[in-house]
């Protein structure tokens, strides 16, 4: 064992390399030291000011390499050598913005985070397995029922949403907690128990599901079966067989999250106030402070490598049948060593081949691309092959049995008919064309050519639909449902000359469900349009990341050797830098826009479905009928596509119904970071986050917040529930259940 | 249903029977500062400098204006903005010498003026806080240059230091100060502007760099390829000392008096005297926080100032807690006698005469969520707040009278409100440049005039501000001399005169498309025959700022013109404002100190931010407005003066290079325990006027702070309910036979 912790060890020292690397090449593609100048120095700045701030932060040398210097100087002078000597030695430097030594600064916004994590970390473990041994003692009962459907509904409600929500009812309503703040030594447990109670609940409904699902497994096993038939109470077998072996999954599943308490959560310490590394990682980010970036990230790949030893250590531990191999040879170390370390190269040359041209190609692909056609043709594209891989599949085995047991299923039926509708919302919403000008009379306009002069937005079918029904009349600004009258007050000059201040009646009274937003658009008609982006997001992004996930899953757990190894080291590196961070610098390079983000979201979440591929497909080259086909002499590319594939498709297809969920949540978040989908799209992130302020009106607007709730709750919570019904179906080990 | 409820119960049980037993449970302050003469207020942002050469950011300057205190200071209540000596015995002159060092008179013409000269006296006996840089060894020396590393390795503020004393304040350290900022290691901000008029400062940054480049490149030299400059200069920092460069234009006469030589006249410097660059900075505290060992713990200038002002900064934690406390010794100040019929009425002299400050200790609180701080302030817990826009509703209500009162819950709660016009202005302009748009031909004017009439400035203050502006009609805020009302200084381009309301009017919407037309596109078609499509810049990210940029593409739907919102990061539209390459765009501008001068740059040709970092951000270039500009630049306010003001107001009206723009109003709420209060955004040092009722604060608070139980017992009631069909499911369960 100890040599495969060396062997870990070693291992660590290239990916951290390769993280440093893709880092440095992350911020400095997209800023240059020059932006950053900027950045820190404001607007107002005088070019002599920040040409003086980039000589005394190290940022006037050349990035990667230096022309002017002579020998090894042209690789040790420059940004990336300079900066990466500290940060290897531990030593973070000072921070650009505020100049105050990082090191220091991170040790002493450890302890708020660790108030915050460790308190919320354990409860919530308590919590789970307490409520999950209820429920397996319940098991089949109404309360069994009750419970996963409320946690179900729990995983479909966004962390915001529990963040504002508990915020508004503790600390504003029952007065029950200070509404945000932090004080140092114990005293602060006063300001961590609301945070901490938001934070058990919203991690409640993933957290028991997954408890309950270990226990149940547990339950089947023979030495339960063997302590009933001695009489023992059902009591005493689930409290003190089951639980203890349950234990070992559940811990081993634990161990992992464990050193990413240090660095903090992102969302909560911004709200609460709290002083730790999750809020100086977001101001750090918004801020572009690239020295304190750099320092959490790889903080946060030391972290992710030593989470990933300790798992390890921690399956030996408490289960003795496995056992860790340490490669025995030097050489094979060494063989291992340096094919990461070619692979880290590939890496970090494709991704600066791809900064550098990306966003060049990327103008000139703008300038003639036709966004209505390329999108209609992709709608009318996705909905052929969905068609054509159902008719094909469904009469297929095992596609036919599981679609047999779908349409038995009644819930999930009336989910699928849920999931048809928003599926048909967002396709009306995505088929649009341009109409032509007119003129005062209602005339076509014509240039001199004598073409058609269109207007330059295009509008969409759902979009015609609703003024063909409603009408596009606006407001002003908000209305409640169905009200008559404007919410807000206006100043008005009555006919007597003077102005005074009353709310104006609607252009159209009572006719607004949902009522109006801030400039007055009705709040029904913006969540509607909020459905593309949510289906988009959370479709396209899927879409984008399974076939990677898949390629690179089989092929590295088929082949093995190199081609493992190299694999692995890129989704290990990806992994371990934190995905924020990467969907910030990729917004910074390519804009802020919906495509994009669905690209970024398809690379950051590729990884973890291409683990659990990899694992399938180790598992199933072993099998009878792969090694039955090696025999007969077929090719390996039959042999991936015909017999391994095929094998993962209903392992593909549940992380893809929980991931699009998950994906949808996910949006309001990075809304509020700044880094959604940008301004110029309708989401129900963006409603969310515009609904914060609205809640400290007094009488409060519920309405927008509402609706955001109600729409998102509509799509996730059938995604969710159908994910599972499918997994029942599709699982064979659960089928016998 | 839930065994985690009681749980929970338990846990608020203990916290409503705990050792705090008299304060709400919400407070989120210590028990024992309860009841004692401490202001609470919030901070969204990090202060990022405290040192004052560097600072420009009014975030900072709410600490930095307590800590130090620059020569000169605004009074109080006064209006018109006035200027007084605050550290001076009295106001300075400006003394005019010609080449041979002979005095001029006051009005000698700009040709022969070579020198302006102002003598500075300090008043004696002004002490600084007590600060380890001045303790001493018997010896004489400085008992912490070297500080003992031991020490060193414990301390993490100046405060944690056994040993402190004081000093008084001298010329030397006020000469210091001006002489840092030519430091090239001290980015100060203003370098540029200040090196035109004082003699020698740009010759001492140009030596200094000199002599940094050659240390520099003598320590690569001799270390080698493996030269890491921030590692090196960690461990030996390159210092400079400012005072070994001459620098002529600030200089000291004796230990009270120092000196500053302008090449020519800028009475605006008297503005720049009372900002915190121009603090006093003692040779001591730089020794001591050039030390590595401190800075190894964050002990620097940056974070903890040395100053002579009313306050000392007690804690830096810049991302929980400020806390400023009373400086003991804090010189002779007087809260001021003199004051309009107003603030008589509003008790604003009540305290007239006594000695400053008042409050004991200020405690500025880490707040992001704009919702928080206005939650927390409506619990009493801050005591005055900012309204954020959505709150607007709740917070304020138009009186019959028309103006602005609190309403409602605020009244209840004896809250105030404060309303000051700031010196600032916001705008929606385009880049001059533009082939599209820009130039000062007709046509294109037309064309800005017509865009003009149509954003309706008036709604978007209305739905975006709830009322919180003033439509600007030219580029001069109120407050400011030159800005002026009435049918003669309204922008007759947009509006018309209503003579019945006594107020400019909008245009109507077919006189801009009469505008738009005449520039050569009716109904938004262009010669071309396509849609007239202008690109939008701006770096907005929010909802709210959506909500905005819709508005805007809608109103200028109506003439036919396509907005295009064009997004990029801040960075991206700093560079495009640089290279000239933005089409329309909106940016705002706060005035450094009250003169018009500050705003008419804002358009002046050689100022342009394409190219040249100006703050001519519009890249407006008109000859005409440029000559008479230089003559308005450096008057004094006179007539004259208010005649060539006006005309430039004509020319930028016509020549629309901003096409809506207005003052933004700011208004504050105060508690009912807070004294004192009177807006004053160009001073600094507003908070030693203020003071606290305390016990007041604590009646209140302790009333509007009831802690609501019931929902959580009737939760923990459900659970237990619950808990009985329970346990005879169970028990029904163990008596099943097996199955």
């Amino acid at each position: 064992m100890i040599s495969y912790i060396l062997r870990r060890m070693f291992y660590a020292v290239p990916i951290l390399l390769g993280v440093n690397l893709l880092t440095f090449l992350l911020f400095f593609f997209v800023n240059s030291p020059d932006d950053v100048a900027w950045q820190i120095c404001g607007p107002r700045s005088k070019t002599e000011q920040r040409e003086a701030w980039k000589r005394e932060h190290g940022y006037h040398l050349p990035r990667i390499w230096n022309d002017r210097e002579q020998g090894l100087a042209q690789a040790t002078q420059t940004i990336f050598f300079t900066k990466s000597v500290g940060l290897m030695r531990f030593e973070f430097g000072r921070s650009d913005r505020e100049n105050v030594h990082i090191g220091p600064e991170i040790r002493r916004r450890m302890f708020p985070s660790l108030a915050y994590a460790i308190p919320t970390f354990l409860l919530a473990l308590f919590v789970e397995i307490v409520i999950a041994m209820l429920v397996a003692y319940y098991r089949g009962s109404v309360f069994d029922l009750a419970v996963l459907l409320v946690c179900v509904l729990f995983m479909s409600i966004a962390g915001m949403f529990y963040i504002i929500g508990g915020q508004v009812l503790f600390g504003m309503w029952l007065k029950l907690a200070p509404i945000s703040g932090y004080a140092e030594g114990l005293s602060c447990w006063k300001f961590l128990v609301m945070p901490v109670l938001i934070g058990i609940i919203s991690g409640l409904g993933g957290g028991i599901r997954f408890t309950r699902t270990v226990f149940l497994e547990e339950v089947g096993r023979d030495y339960v079966r063997t302590a009933r038939a001695k009489g023992l109470s059902e009591a005493r077998v689930l409290f003190v067989h089951v639980l203890k072996n349950a234990m070992i999954p559940i811990l081993t599943s634990v161990v992992f999250s464990i050193p990413f308490l240090f660095m903090g959560s992102l969302t909560t310490e911004n709200f609460f106030a709290i002083p730790g590394l999750g809020g100086f990682t977001i101001s750090a980010i918004q801020g572009q402070d690239f020295a304190i970036v750099r320092s959490m990230v790889f903080l946060g790949s030391v972290l992710y490598i030593v989470a990933g030893v300790l798992t390890d250590i921690s399956y030996v531990l408490v289960d003795p049948r496995v056992r860790l191999e340490g490669s025995g040879s030097v050489l094979g170390m060494l063989k291992g060593f340096l094919g990461i370390l070619a692979g880290g190269a590939v890496l970090a040359g494709l991704w600066s081949l791809l900064a550098e041209h990306a966003s060049r190609f990327y103008k000139v692909a703008e300038a003639h691309w036709d966004p209505d056609l390329a999108q209609n043709l992709f709608v009318v594209l996705l909905v052929l092959s969905v068609a054509w891989f159902l008719w094909r599949a469904l009469p297929r085995e095992p596609w036919r049995t599981a679609s047999r047991q779908i349409r038995a299923n009644r819930p999930a039926l009336v989910c699928l008919v849920l999931l048809a509708v928003y599926v048909s919302i967002g396709l009306i919403d995505s088929v649009a064309w341009k109409d032509p000008m007119t003129d005062a009379k209602g005339g076509v306009l014509h240039d001199k050519e004598g073409g058609v002069v269109l207007q330059a937005t295009s509008r969409s079918l759902l979009d015609r639909a609703w003024d063909f029904c409603r009408g596009d009349l606006k407001e002003k600004s908000y209305s409640a449902p169905l009200a008559d009258v404007q919410f807000t007050r206006n100043m008005v000059q009555g006919p007597d000359g003077k102005s005074h201040w009353e709310a104006p009646p609607l252009r159209r009274p009572g006719a607004h469900l949902l009522g109006t937003d801030k400039v007055g658009k009705d709040v029904l008609f913006v969540s509607l349009k909020s459905i593309r982006t949510g289906l988009v997001i959370g479709g396209i992004t899927t879409l984008i990341a399974i076939p990677f996930a898949m390629l690179f899953g089989i092929l590295a757990g088929y082949f093995g050797g190199w081609v493992d190894d190299l694999i692995q080291y890129v989704y290990t590196t990806l992994a371990s830098i934190p995905g924020i961070l990467l969907i910030v610098a990729f917004v910074l390079i390519f804009g802020r826009g919906l495509l994009q983000l669905c690209i970024i979201l398809g690379i950051t979440s590729w990884t973890g479905l291409c683990r659990l591929t990899r694992a399938e497909t180790l598992k199933l080259r072993e099998m009878d009928y792969v090694k039955a086909a090696e025999a007969l002499g077929s090719s390996r590319l039959r042999i991936l596509f015909k017999h391994v594939a095929p094998n993962l498709m209903h392992l593909v297809l549940i992380s893809a119904v929980l991931q699009f969920s998950g994906l949808v949540l996910a949006e309001s978040v990075l809304a509020y970071v700044g880094v959604g989908v940008g301004a110029g799209t309708s989401s129900w992130g963006n409603m969310i986050n515009a609904a914060r302020l609205e809640l400290s009106r007094e009488p409060v607007i519920l309405w927008n917040l509402l609706a955001a709730f109600v729409f998102m709750l509509g799509l996730v919570l059938p995604a969710n529930l159908f994910g599972d019904a499918l997994r029942d179906a599709l699982d064979p080990r659960l089928r016998r259940r | 249903m839930k065994p985690w409820m009681p749980l929970l119960g338990v846990c608020f049980l203990a916290v409503g029977a705990g050792g705090e037993g008299c304060q709400p449970l919400n407070c989120p302050y210590p028990a024992e500062e309860a009841g004692r003469n401490i202001y609470y207020a919030a901070y969204t942002e990090d202060p990022k400098d405290l040192d004052p050469a560097v600072s420009y950011n009014a975030n900072e300057y709410v600490f930095l204006g307590q800590i130090y205190e620059s020569p000169l200071q605004y009074h109080y209540l006064k209006r018109p903005f006035t200027l007084e000596p605050l550290t001076l015995a009295q106001m300075p002159k400006a003394r005019l010498l010609d080449r041979a060092g002979k005095e001029l008179p006051a009005d000698a013409p700009d040709e022969q003026v070579d020198r302006v000269v102002y003598d500075l006296h300090l008043k004696p006996g002004i002490r600084y806080q007590d600060h380890p840089c001045f303790a001493k060894t018997a010896g004489g020396k400085p008992r912490y240059v070297p500080v003992d590393p031991a020490l060193a390795g414990r301390v993490w503020s100046p405060e944690d230091f056994p040993e402190k004393a004081t000093r008084e304040l001298t010329a030397d350290d006020y000469v210091l100060a001006i002489r840092r900022m030519a430091d090239p290691k001290v980015p100060c901000p203003i370098r540029e502007t200040l090196a035109k008029y004082l003699v020698g400062m740009e010759e001492s940054t140009e030596a200094m760099t000199q002599a940094l480049t050659a240390e520099r490149a003598r320590r690569k030299a001799a270390a080698g390829t493996a030269y890491n400059q921030v590692l090196d200069e960690k461990e030996n920092p390159v210092i400079l000392d400012p005072e070994a460069y001459p620098f002529p234009g600030a200089e000291v006469v004796d230990r009270l008096t120092f000196r500053i030589a302008m090449k020519k006249r800028y009475p605006q410097i008297l503005y720049w005297l009372a900002m915190p660059f121009f603090s006093p900075v003692p040779r001591e505290a730089l020794d001591f926080y050039a030390q590595p060992a401190l800075a190894d713990h964050n002990i620097t200038l940056n974070s903890f100032p040395v100053g002579t002002g009313p306050y000392y900064l007690q804690r830096f934690d810049r991302n929980r807690q400020i806390v400023l406390a009373r400086n003991p010794n804090y010189h002779e100040d007087r809260y001021p006698t003199e004051g309009t019929e107003e603030d008589r009425a509003g008790g604003l002299l009540a305290d007239a005469g006594k000695r400053l400050p008042f409050l004991d200790k200020v405690v500025f609180t880490l707040d992001k969520e704009p919702t928080s701080v206005w939650n927390k302030f409506l619990q009493g817990y801050y005591d005055a707040a900012g309204i954020p826009a959505d709150s607007f509703e709740r917070a304020v209500a138009i009186s019959i009278q028309g103006s602005p009162e609190v309403s409602g819950e605020l009244k209840d709660k004896g809250i105030l409100l404060h309303r000051e016009a700031a010196l600032s202005t916001s705008y929606i302009a385009v880049n001059m440049r533009d082939p599209l748009v820009g130039g000062v031909d007709e046509a294109h004017c037309k064309l800005r005039q017509a865009i003009g009439i149509a954003i309706d400035g008036e709604e978007r203050i209305q739905i975006f501000l709830n009322g919180r502006g003033i439509p600007a009609q030219g580029v001069l805020p109120p407050g400011i001399f030159g800005h002026e009302e009435g049918p003669e200084a309204m922008n007759a381009f947009v509006y018309d005169w209503d003579a019945q309301a006594a107020a400019p009017k909008r245009k109507p919407l077919a006189e801009a498309k009469r505008l738009l037309a005449e520039a050569g596109y009716p109904g938004g078609i262009g010669p071309d025959g396509k849609q007239l499509v202008i690109g939008f810049d701006h770096a907005m990210t929010n909802s709210a700022d959506q909500q905005y940029l819709d508005w805007l593409v809608d109103r200028l739907k109506l003439l036919g013109i396509h907005l295009e919102s064009r997004q990029t990061d801040y960075n991206r539209f700093q560079e495009k404002a640089h290279s000239g390459n933005l089409q329309m765009f909106q940016w705002g501008w706060n005035a450094d100190y009250p003169d018009p001068e500050n705003f008419l740059f804002l358009f002046y040709g050689p100022n342009a931010r394409a190219g040249k970092d100006g703050e001519n951000a519009a890249n407006y270039a008109n000859p005409e407005y440029d000559a008479l500009f230089h003559k308005v630049e450096n008057m004094e306010n006179s007539p004259e003066r208010l005649v060539m003001i006006r005309k430039l107001r004509t020319m930028l009206q016509h020549d629309a290079p901003w096409m809506n723009a207005f003052h933004p109003v700011t208004f504050t709420l105060d508690h009912a325990w807070l004294r004192n209060h009177k807006s004053i955004q160009v001073a600094n040092n507003n908070l030693k006027y203020l003071s606290i009722d305390a016990a007041e604060r604590v009646r209140r608070r302790r009333a509007w702070n009831q802690a609501v139980w019931w929902p959580l017992w009737a939760v923990l009631g459900a659970g237990l309910a619950l808990l009985v069909p329970s346990w005879m499911a169970a028990r029904r369960r163990e008596r099943q036979g097996a199955r």
